[in-house]
């Protein structure tokens, strides 16, 4: 190409009427090494383009899969933690429940409380409870001399 | 869909994603982190991606929404390239000499001193080769905002030059 046909090109690039075709062409003549005096003040900038083009970047198939493996078994370890962090949480609500309940169940208890101003009904309340208390002694009693027998006859030093 | 198909879809483009992620960001190790983040998000939008009609510019959008993400948070100014000479060494070829380098810098803070989108044009067009119709679905721009945003970039670049020069 002759120097009235680049200045043409060049006039049309900055004015953007230049196709894809015809900025090849201008790239072309740019890196050819024979750009003439009138011109070269805008080789830096084709230069530039050229430059910049040959950039590369690492990422391959083998490098891009096994980071797509890696994001995998990330994937998983935030799943494992979601699924602890939620059984956590089951775990505390059913705590703050049940410790609700036993609140409650207290307070129902203490409902029924009431006063005995009866003499008659007091004594029987009082003697009602005395031989509860005395038949579950009776047991424990029976049950530990037993357990107690047993033991000695255990010979457990030898 | 397959981590090969996944693969297969943006092996061809990654190159571009890469260049345009650096052009943002400035420095190749934020442009190739960008990269994998769009993988990564492609692979969780599988089935929503495989549907995709233009996976490159879609891709593009995420990239460059990703990217500016990435330099507002880290408040990186592309304008100060020059801090990351070593990084910049690094993707460079040996044969590309110091003065013509420096030269490219020069070109390179030129259009990062460009508003954000005249940049991005800039870089879709003329580096990358893309149709108007692909920059406009790129950037999210009518086919008419993308003459004019190109026509401004390139007359504010003719500017610089000129002004260089004298």
């Amino acid at each position: 190409m002759n120097n009235s046909e680049i200045r043409h090109l060049l006039n049309k690039y900055w004015e953007t009427e230049t196709s894809l075709e015809e900025e090849k062409l201008l790239k072309q003549y740019f890196s050819s090494g024979n750009v003439s005096e009138e011109f070269q003040e805008y080789s830096p900038l084709f230069d530039f383009y050229a430059t910049e083009l040959s950039r590369t970047s690492e990422l391959n198939e083998s490098s891009g899969i096994s980071l797509l493996e890696k994001q995998k078994k990330s994937n998983v370890i935030h799943l494992r933690k979601a699924i602890i962090g939620v059984a956590a949480a089951g775990l505390i609500a059913f705590s703050v429940f049940w410790m609700k309940s036993e609140v409650d169940s207290g307070a129902q208890f203490a409902n029924t409380y009431h006063e005995v101003e009866d003499p008659e009904e007091a004594l029987k309340i009082t003697k009602d409870a005395l031989a509860f208390l005395s038949i579950n002694f009776d047991k424990s009693s029976k049950k530990i001399n037993k357990d107690l027998g047993n033991i000695k006859s255990a010979q457990i030093f030898k | 869909m397959q981590d090969k198909e996944i693969m297969n879809l943006i092996l061809p483009f990654k190159d571009k994603l890469y260049r345009f992620a650096y052009r943002i960001v400035g420095n190749s190790f934020e442009a190739e982190d960008i990269v994998q983040e769009i993988l990564i998000k492609v692979w969780k939008k599988k089935e929503q991606f495989s549907q995709i009609e233009n996976k490159e510019a879609w891709c593009m959008t995420m990239t460059r929404n990703l990217a500016i993400d990435k330099k507002r948070a880290k408040k990186m100014k592309t304008s100060s390239i020059e801090n990351f000479h070593h990084i910049k060494d690094q993707s460079d070829t040996p044969a590309i000499s110091m003065e013509r380098k420096e030269t490219v810098n020069r070109v390179r803070e030129m259009i990062n001193s460009l508003p954000e989108k005249q940049a991005s044009v800039i870089h879709l067009r003329d580096i990358e080769g893309l149709s108007y119709k692909e920059i406009g679905v790129a950037m999210g721009l009518s086919l008419d905002q993308v003459k004019v945003v190109l026509h401004r970039a390139r007359k504010a670049l003719k500017l610089k030059f000129i002004n260089k020069k004298q």
